[in-house]
């Protein structure tokens, strides 16, 4: 019996302490309003203090971003940072100078600015370089790999009738050509001729020895 | 343009690389009959058909698919390219199919004709099922792309697969030729085991009878195994090895293997007692001193050592 009331005693007594606390801390909260504060964004404070920074600053960072995605945020992210630094966005030179901070390691970034790309490098000291991007001419179309399999080689094709293309088959296959080598493209009538005489010559279908 | 482009979705066989396929009797007769075919395509028009140009091969792995798609590539003067199905399927729900209508849109460029060759064709045309996942829903979306890029196709197709079975029936319909590849038979054997073993050479009995020992082997298998004896000949020297015939035999075949599932063929079966490694000669000769010093009576080339152009 006596260990149920002291559970039950012990309990009122701490909910009592609870209300106490509150009451005290809406009495912080109404001196702080009295002196002027805002105590939404004092609550709001307290809110964020009891976060782990990283975690704070990527939701403010996505926040940030949502905003600005949505066309809440005059200026983004970037140039309100700019801002903050200091960085007068107007001026090319501290704009240069701003972003050298932001070169990546073994790195560069290329700005435009003041009508002139510029190109922002970081060597393998750490030490950031800003050089003027001259235009290079663009880069012939094609690569020079797949160019290596277009332009290749058009095979000499013999100028000849279909019925010395069938003899030119017939002399392949007897000087031991692959007859794979036929010489006539696709959609030439003298392929076919070639191919026949080739397989004439050699006494098989061409498909391997039988 | 198109094969520039092209070449994302496989890699491109140009005629010249081709080799001679080995091939039974039969598939040769049938292959022959379809090259004719695609060069009377003007004969054929004029009596109102097509020459026919979608075929699918099936067959177990390494029995020269891919070599004879190649070939017939080749034959008819045109790059192969060899579709690679990882970079044809993707992640993302709807981007294979239209990675399928993208690479059909660029192989029927007909400025630029090439033979389109899907390998593992299994990986892209399985079976539509009922939809009772959205994956399920998915795959169907994408075998009814392929088969109304297929249907629509001007140029050629040849598709490969290991399993026919597991191919949608609809898909499948819509190849005109369908060719099984088997595995070679004692002369095909033969014939691959004195390729591959070139330069070296065996007598025709020796020969004849290792390939039977190879029964069931498939030509990559015998190719490994060539492959595997002539790097023996070259590096066995350097490492110091045993090069005796039943060392060097044991050596080859204990590093290449038929796979589980297809059987072993005789020469795994037995090793190096197999009598058809008794019947080598030792060291093996290369093949142009067996026609010389081949007795007279045996010196008619066909019968004694397989040549290959």
């Amino acid at each position: 019996m006596n260990r149920i009331r002291g559970y039950v005693e012990r309990y009122e007594r701490l909910e009592a302490e609870k209300k106490d606390i509150t009451e005290e801390q809406k009495l912080v909260m109404a001196e702080a309003k009295a002196a002027g504060f805002d105590t939404k964004i004092l609550k709001h404070c307290i809110k964020v203090r009891t976060k782990k920074p990283a975690d704070y600053h990527e939701a403010q960072a996505l926040a940030d971003m949502y905003l600005s995605a949505l066309g809440m945020v005059v200026e983004p992210p970037l140039f309100r940072a700019a801002n903050r630094i200091g960085v007068d966005i107007a001026a090319r030179e501290s704009v240069i100078e701003a972003l050298k901070n932001f070169v990546p390691e073994n790195g560069s970034i290329v700005i435009e600015a003041g009508g002139a790309p510029v190109r922002l490098t970081r060597d393998k000291d750490g030490t950031v370089t800003a050089q003027d991007v001259v235009e290079r001419p663009a880069p012939p179309a094609s690569s020079p790999a797949s160019a290596g399999r277009r332009n290749r080689v058009p095979q000499d094709v013999p100028d000849v009738s279909l019925d010395e293309a069938e003899a030119l088959g017939v002399k392949a296959a007897r000087d031991n050509v692959p007859i794979i080598t036929n010489p006539f493209p696709f959609g030439d009538d003298r392929r076919p001729r070639w191919d026949k005489g080739w397989r004439t010559g050699s006494g098989n279908g061409g498909f391997g020895p039988e | 343009m198109a094969r520039d482009d092209i070449s994302e979705f496989g890699d491109v066989f140009e005629p010249q690389e081709a080799q001679e396929p080995i091939l039974a009797r039969g598939v040769r007769a049938a292959l022959q009959e379809w090259l004719e075919e695609i060069w009377a395509e003007t004969e054929l028009a004029a009596v109102g058909i097509t020459a026919r140009k979608r075929a699918i091969f099936d067959g177990k792995p390494g029995v020269g698919k891919t070599t004879l798609a190649h070939h017939l590539a080749a034959r008819l003067g045109l790059p192969m390219v060899a579709v690679r199905p990882e970079r044809v399927i993707s992640k993302y729900v709807g981007e294979t199919g239209q990675n399928i209508g993208r690479m059909f849109d660029l192989a029927s460029n007909e400025d630029d004709p090439i033979v389109l060759f899907i390998d593992e064709f299994d990986a892209l045309s399985r079976q539509r099922r009922r939809g009772e996942q959205a994956s399920d829903d998915e795959r169907n979306e994408e075998v009814n792309t392929l088969l109304q890029r297929i249907e629509q196709h001007k140029g050629f197709i040849i598709a490969a697969t290991n399993y026919g079975a597991h191919i949608d029936q609809a898909i499948w319909r819509r190849f005109d030729i369908h060719l099984t590849l088997e595995l070679p038979g004692q002369r095909e054997r033969e014939l691959i085991t004195a390729r591959y073993l070139a330069p070296f050479g065996l007598p025709a009995a020796a020969l004849r009878s290792i390939a039977e020992s190879l029964d069931t082997a498939s030509p990559a298998l015998i190719r490994k195994l060539c492959e595997g004896l002539k790097r023996q000949f070259i590096l066995g020297p350097k490492l110091g090895y045993d090069m005796s015939r039943e060392a060097t035999i044991a050596r080859t075949l204990a590093t290449i293997h038929p796979h589980p599932d297809v059987g072993k063929p005789r020469l795994w079966s037995l090793g190096e007692r197999d009598s058809a490694v008794r019947a080598l000669p030792w060291p093996i000769p290369l093949a142009d001193e067996i026609s010389a010093s081949a007795p007279a009576s045996a010196r008619e080339p066909a019968a004694n050592v397989v040549r290959l152009r």
